[in-house]
């Protein structure tokens, strides 16, 4: 799930399926056995189909654990679903969403 | 807790309020058809309850489709929205209530219950879009012409549930609702997810803003529990609902979660309450709110200042002293005392009850409660006897004290599990009102007793018997109004449900005024069928018991209601499992009445022990009349029976030592306990006398169930074993009793 680019320095990180509570604890453990926080993560959310609340949680549970590390997180790609949540919560700024290209097809 | 907790609350919650939907729109019903003639109820009387039972209903249908909107249920929204626009137009008078409306609105019940099972069962879409639509159209064509366009305006706009409307659409001043949000820790264990609400609060209006709070989440994966919810909401809300409207979206959260809503156009002070009981730094919060919209940056200001120039407690009190006074709150509030005095003309113990609050525990955590009082009992009786043996007299009075504060509490959580027969009988208004018309028969069913407690698990089960039983009362015993006319009776048919306590079981009576049985006519089918031999002489007790033979049927034409057969043996197995019994009384042409003797059971009984050689026993209270010594020339024994004269009455008894094979002598001083079941009294002949006590069933053991004449057994408080005896078996054993017969 995670790549460190050696070149860039840079963590890279895919998402897929569902950021659901079904799924929330094996998200969260593979998310934190990941070493994370010593580099900048960028995130691709492209092939999110479904998002509930513990999702867009555990989002800002990254988020929060890169700033306080000092270091970024990126959303780069997101699908339908992750930007309807993330912005029914208000999060869009927060995550800095509102430039992010999204994919189409991938949200139900 | 599971996910679906929540789901399965609201599915019962359905089932309730779709149920109390029912009994409201058959009194509706009743209503119509006496409201011509109806000349005891001045016309004031009458309408106040109408209004009051419309506006039940309306409520009814409102809090189904609030709760589904919560849980995304769409075609029960949907749906109910329907029914629901319908009603509103109903309570404005819009529309006048007919006999066809009321039937239209009992079948979306109907469905709306089908959805609500489907959802049990795991189905969340539409089972029977075909019904649904039919009902919808029908509903319709109720509607004013007038009030068309305006309602299929209000459909599409309550589906239109795509664009998330978050942009910011400018500061209002304080012009729209805040909503304040923190939702507590299981919620989304319980499958309560903020998403579902805040996209549910879409559907009423528009969100105009929207804070996510998260300062309770750790900012490290140590600390974080992924399925623990950490997570708030400011949010600035535009809608025309009504507070209650607005306040019943978070009906279900509302217990553990906090939620504060504050109106249009509110003071000051209620941001400042909102800010103060957060417990929260009071500036961020403040710029919270400033971003939702909800205060100006001037206006938090000023608020921060008034707060920190009065002291904390005094908070509370300004708000009292000056009032809330936007409109909307002024307007709710009249609304609901509008409501709630209506309400309690109409059915004060009803809405007291419901007002009051109901607690949902599960069954196991109340019966594991029960056993431990049972326990408790035990070691509270052994205790009493130590006490007692001690010569201490300060602890033998602090533990009688305590044994009372025992039995009060043992008391206490046995009717946790009671339950009155009332819901279960008044579901018998609709089969009734449907059978009857389906069978073009006028029936009237009267309900008393209702008000009968019994355990919830004999309620549970009692059910389909009853069911089964109403219904051939009304196929086979209630005729048609032609023969009724011919027969000289009343056209309307009188079918009556009666409960009641008799000797620590329950009795439900079922009797109507039909056609009765026809004993010659059961005889007849009994040996046509080979049931019976056609030389036996049976008595008509016996005779009528052969209807709940297996295979039996007299009915001449099968209908699809009763006559073929099955169920009337089913029935009697039901009630036989549950320790129970059925009795006919019949008079031919003017009707029959069966009789259900039910166990309460309880597991806890009021006893009297009793002894017989070394071996206590301990017979239910409830069934004992009295107790008399035996005097031995009373007693007479006769083809292998003893009688006894009890003040010139036949007493039948049975010694105990006997029955159960006990080989010793017969004391000299006997006593006779006369027990009593039904309308049967007994005399049980025991050795010794000792006395009340409560006592806690244990079953006995699969190796003893054929015993019989043993209910069950008890651990006294010395820890010697007591078997309680099943009165109801033995009597029956005193009755068949054969010379020399013993049970081992």
């Amino acid at each position: 799930m995670f790549n460190l680019d050696n070149s860039t320095m840079i963590w890279h990180a895919r998402l897929e399926g569902e950021l659901t509570i079904y799924h929330a604890f094996e998200l969260y453990q593979a998310l934190s056995s990941a070493n994370m926080g010593e580099a900048p993560l960028d995130l691709d959310l492209g092939q999110v189909s479904l998002v509930d609340s513990s999702g867009v949680q555990l989002l800002v549970l990254l988020k929060k654990v890169f700033a306080r590390h000092h270091q970024e997180l990126r959303i780069v790609t997101c699908s339908e679903a992750v930007k309807d949540a993330v912005g029914l919560f208000g999060l869009n700024g927060f995550f800095g969403l509102t430039a992010v290209p999204v994919t189409k097809g991938t949200s139900e | 807790m599971s996910m679906d907790a929540a789901l399965i609350t609201y599915v019962e919650e359905c089932r309730e309020l779709l149920e109390q939907m029912e009994g409201d729109l058959l009194a509706l019903e009743r209503g119509l058809d006496t409201s011509d003639d109806s000349t005891t109820e001045t016309e004031d009387d009458n309408e106040i309850a109408w209004c009051e039972l419309i506006n039940r209903i309306f409520r009814s249908a409102h809090t189904v489709k609030g709760s589904a909107g919560v849980f995304g249920l769409d075609h029960i929204v949907e749906f109910t929205h329907e029914v629901e626009t319908l009603l509103d137009q109903l309570r404005e008078e819009k529309i006048t209530l007919t006999s066809s409306l009321i039937a239209t609105l009992l079948e979306c019940k109907d469905h709306c219950l089908d959805l609500i099972e489907c959802l049990a069962d795991g189905v969340e879409e539409e089972s029977n879009p075909q019904r649904a639509e039919r009902l919808v159209n029908e509903l319709q064509t109720f509607s004013p012409p007038a009030e068309k366009d305006n309602q299929s305006f209000a459909v599409s706009e309550s589906n239109n549930n795509e664009s998330p409307a978050i942009e910011r659409l400018g500061n209002n001043g304080s012009g729209h609702w805040h909503i304040s949000l923190r939702f507590h820790a299981e919620a989304l264990r319980e499958g309560m997810d903020p998403m579902s609400f805040l996209r549910y609060l879409q559907k009423l209006g528009q969100i105009v803003s929207v804070v996510t709070v998260s300062n309770e989440m750790p900012d490290n994966f140590e600390k974080f529990d992924p399925e623990a919810c950490y997570l708030g909401f400011e949010i600035g809300f535009v809608s025309h609902e009504s507070k209650q409207t607005i306040e019943d979206v978070f009906e279900f959260i509302r217990d553990d979660s906090q939620v504060r809503i504050i109106p249009p156009f509110a003071e000051l002070e209620s941001y400042l309450s909102l800010i103060s009981e957060l417990d929260q730094e009071p500036r961020r919060l403040g710029e919270i709110l400033v971003e939702c919209g909800s205060l100006t940056p001037e206006e938090l200001e000023q608020a921060l200042a008034i707060q920190s120039s009065k002291p904390q407690h005094a908070l509370g009190e300004i708000l009292i002293n000056r009032g809330n006074t936007a409109p909307q709150v002024v307007e709710a509030a009249i609304a609901k005392q509008a409501q709630s005095t209506a309400g309690r003309s109409q059915n004060e113990d009803r809405a007291a009850s419901k007002d009051g609050g109901t607690l949902r525990v599960e069954a196991d955590r109340v019966d594991e409660l029960i056993n431990l009082i049972g326990e408790l009992v035990i070691s509270g009786a052994s205790t009493a006897i130590h006490s007692q043996d001690s010569n201490n007299d300060a602890l033998t009075e602090s533990v009688s004290t305590l044994n009372e504060l025992i039995e009060e509490v043992r008391d206490a959580s046995m009717r946790l599990r009671m339950v009155e027969i009332g819901a279960t009988f008044n579901r018998f208004q609709r089969v009734v009102r449907d059978v009857a018309n389906e069978l073009g028969k006028q029936v009237t069913l009267s309900i008393t007793g209702a008000d009968t407690e019994l355990d919830k698990t004999v309620v549970e089960k009692i059910g389909d018997p009853l069911m089964h039983l109403v219904r051939n009362a009304l196929d086979h015993g209630i005729e048609s109004p032609a023969e009724r006319e011919a027969k000289g009776k009343p056209l309307n048919g009188q079918l009556k449900l009666n409960a009641y306590h008799d000797s620590g079981s329950i009795v439900i009576e079922i009797i109507d005024d039909g056609a009765g049985l026809d004993a010659e006519r059961i005889r007849a089918k009994a040996i046509e069928k080979g049931l019976i031999d056609s030389t036996y002489e049976l008595n008509k007790e016996d005779i009528y018991k052969l209807i709940f033979a297996p295979g039996f049927s007299t009915a001449d034409a099968v209908t699809n209601l009763s006559g073929r057969g099955v169920g009337m043996d089913v029935v009697r197995n039901n009630i036989v499992e549950l320790g129970g019994r059925i009795d006919i009384d019949s008079e031919q042409g003017k009707g029959t009445k069966l009789t259900l003797h039910l166990p309460l059971t309880l597991a806890i009984i009021d006893g009297f022990l009793v002894g017989v050689e070394e071996s206590p026993f301990v017979i239910p209270l409830d069934s004992i009349r009295e107790c008399v010594e035996l005097q031995q020339d009373d007693a007479v024994e006769k083809n292998g029976r003893q009688y006894m004269n009890l003040r010139n009455e036949v007493l039948p008894f049975v010694r105990l030592r006997e029955l159960f094979g006990m080989k010793t002598e017969r004391p000299i001083r006997e006593n006779v306990v006369v027990v009593h079941y039904g309308n049967q009294k007994a005399g049980i002949v025991v050795d010794r006398l000792h006395g009340e006590l409560q006592t806690v069933i244990k079953p006995l053991g699969q190796l003893f169930s054929q015993l019989q004449g043993i209910g069950g057994s008890s651990i006294m408080g010395n820890g010697e074993v007591a078997l309680i005896l099943d009165i109801p078996t033995l009597m029956q054993l005193v009755k068949d009793k054969q010379p020399h017969h013993v049970i081992h």
